[in-house]
């Protein structure tokens, strides 16, 4: 009898383990994929989409200053 | 220290005197292009001169580009005529212009006296042809009497611009002499690199030649008095020509004004030739290319990151990428440029189209960036 509710207790254990196993990767995929462009911009140092725009922002200042060489002063 | 006041003051004034004076000897020349003749037509009474061709942003003939042709007449206020014509005698531009200036459209007041020595001005404004080759330009009245005719070429968008200079001829007792002032153009600047500047004089005798060219310093011209240029080594001197070569210690992406000046009395200066320089700085080039490419590379990320994840998203930035991939492609001939320190015309009109035309496709750019969504 006990020999028997031992058996059945490992083979609980053993199950609940790959079912935490389990859960714990599903989630952290799920969180890899939610997440896969904001890890990527400080691992990779790719810009975030704000960061684009205001660098856009400076690049089209930078290029309009140019024109300063060709336009006379007032 | 009421003594230390007064003379503060009085030297405040006196410098004031000197500065101002010299800078009424000044007289600002217009930017006048490789043309300058004077004409004399034996069939009329009039004189003139063709002032040439008066670029509006440039000092140079560009294939394509906005000419401004002015025309000086005196004496007789009448429409002009123009025809700009190719090699083989068909013409591309024709057009009819009453003067602007000093009446315009010949509106001439009864009070104005005598206009026999009135110099009136007539302004033509089209764009230079866009094949390389030789043009000319052919000023008539409206009677068809041709009163001139001049070239121009127009270069090759491969050709390198090189300098661009301005010169003019004064007279000496032992003949006639050269002043020539010569820059690149665009000038190329950066922090540890100044801009050359050459100024010549050439003529029948060496000897006066050096004495004209020692009498003479190049000058930014600001709003006032000049601002003479350090003199960098010796005058060398070759056959009948003589140089000095100065450096212009400007690190701003400007538009100035040179002079070749004259030393007269009283620490002034008269102006003898000018030259407009276009002062790029080339820290000013780099930072648009290295900021370009890291907005391509965040970009080009994102178009890798959504292809198989958001087919709306991947198509939304895939045409981001193009239309920088544009842009760059721009920026990275005009960087090319500037480390060579030389332009190509066609880089040049890449150049002109950058700053024309840049900043708008970069906002369109950012419209479609936002309307993707986070």
């Amino acid at each position: 009898m006990s020999s028997s509710l031992d058996r059945k207790t490992k083979l609980l254990v053993v199950a609940l383990i790959i079912f935490v196993v389990l859960l714990v990767s599903v989630i952290s995929l799920y969180s890899f994929q939610a997440k896969g462009v904001d890890n990527a911009t400080s691992k990779y140092n790719v810009l975030t989409q704000e960061e684009i725009i205001s660098s856009i922002d400076t690049l089209e200042d930078k290029i309009g200053n140019l024109s300063n060489a060709f336009t006379e002063s007032p | 220290m009421k003594r230390i006041a007064v003379l503060f003051l009085l030297s405040f004034v006196l410098f004031n005197v000197v500065f101002a004076s010299s800078a009424w000897k000044l007289v600002y020349k217009g930017v006048y292009g490789p043309i300058e003749i004077t004409y004399r037509n034996n069939d009329r009474q009039n004189e003139g001169i063709i002032y040439g061709l008066t670029p509006q942003w440039h000092p140079i003939v560009i294939p394509g580009f906005e000419q401004v042709l002015s025309v000086r007449s005196k004496g007789v206020c009448e429409p002009l005529n123009i025809a700009i014509k190719d090699d083989s005698g068909n013409v591309l531009y024709g057009a009819r212009e009453l003067p602007y200036a000093p009446y315009k459209d010949c509106l001439i007041p009864q009070d104005a006296g005598n206009i026999s020595n009135f110099d009136f001005f007539t302004k033509f404004n089209f764009s230079a042809p866009v094949e390389k080759g030789k043009y000319t330009i052919q000023i008539t009245d409206d009677n068809n009497i041709v009163l001139e005719e001049a070239t121009f070429n127009v270069p090759g968008e491969d050709e390198l611009i090189g300098y661009i200079h301005s010169s003019r001829e004064i007279n000496v007792s032992s003949g006639i002499y050269k002043v020539d002032l010569a820059v690149k153009y665009p000038l190329i600047v950066s922090d540890t690199s100044s801009g050359d500047v050459y100024l010549s004089v050439s003529g029948p005798d060496l000897g006066e030649v050096r004495s004209i060219l020692n009498n003479l310093t190049v000058g930014i011209v600001y709003y006032s008095a000049p601002t003479p240029l350090e003199r960098e080594g010796n005058v060398e001197c070759s056959e009948d020509k003589c140089t000095q070569h100065y450096i212009l210690p400007y690190s701003k992406t400007e538009r100035i004004i040179l002079e070749a000046l004259q030393i007269v009395d009283e620490g002034g200066y008269s102006s003898v030739t000018s030259i407009p320089v276009s002062v790029i700085k080339k820290e000013d080039i780099d930072s648009i290319k290295s900021l370009t490419e890291e907005i391509y590379k965040s970009v080009e990320y994102y178009v890798d990151y959504y292809k198989d994840k958001d087919e709306q998203k991947y198509s939304s930035w895939l045409r981001v990428k193009g239309e920088l991939a544009e842009l760059k492609k721009e920026v990275e001939q005009v960087y090319i440029a500037s480390e060579r320190g030389d332009f190509k015309y066609s880089d040049l009109i890449t150049l002109m189209d950058l700053i024309d035309n840049g900043p708008k496709k970069l906002s369109g750019i950012k419209g479609e960036i936002k309307n993707i969504g986070e």
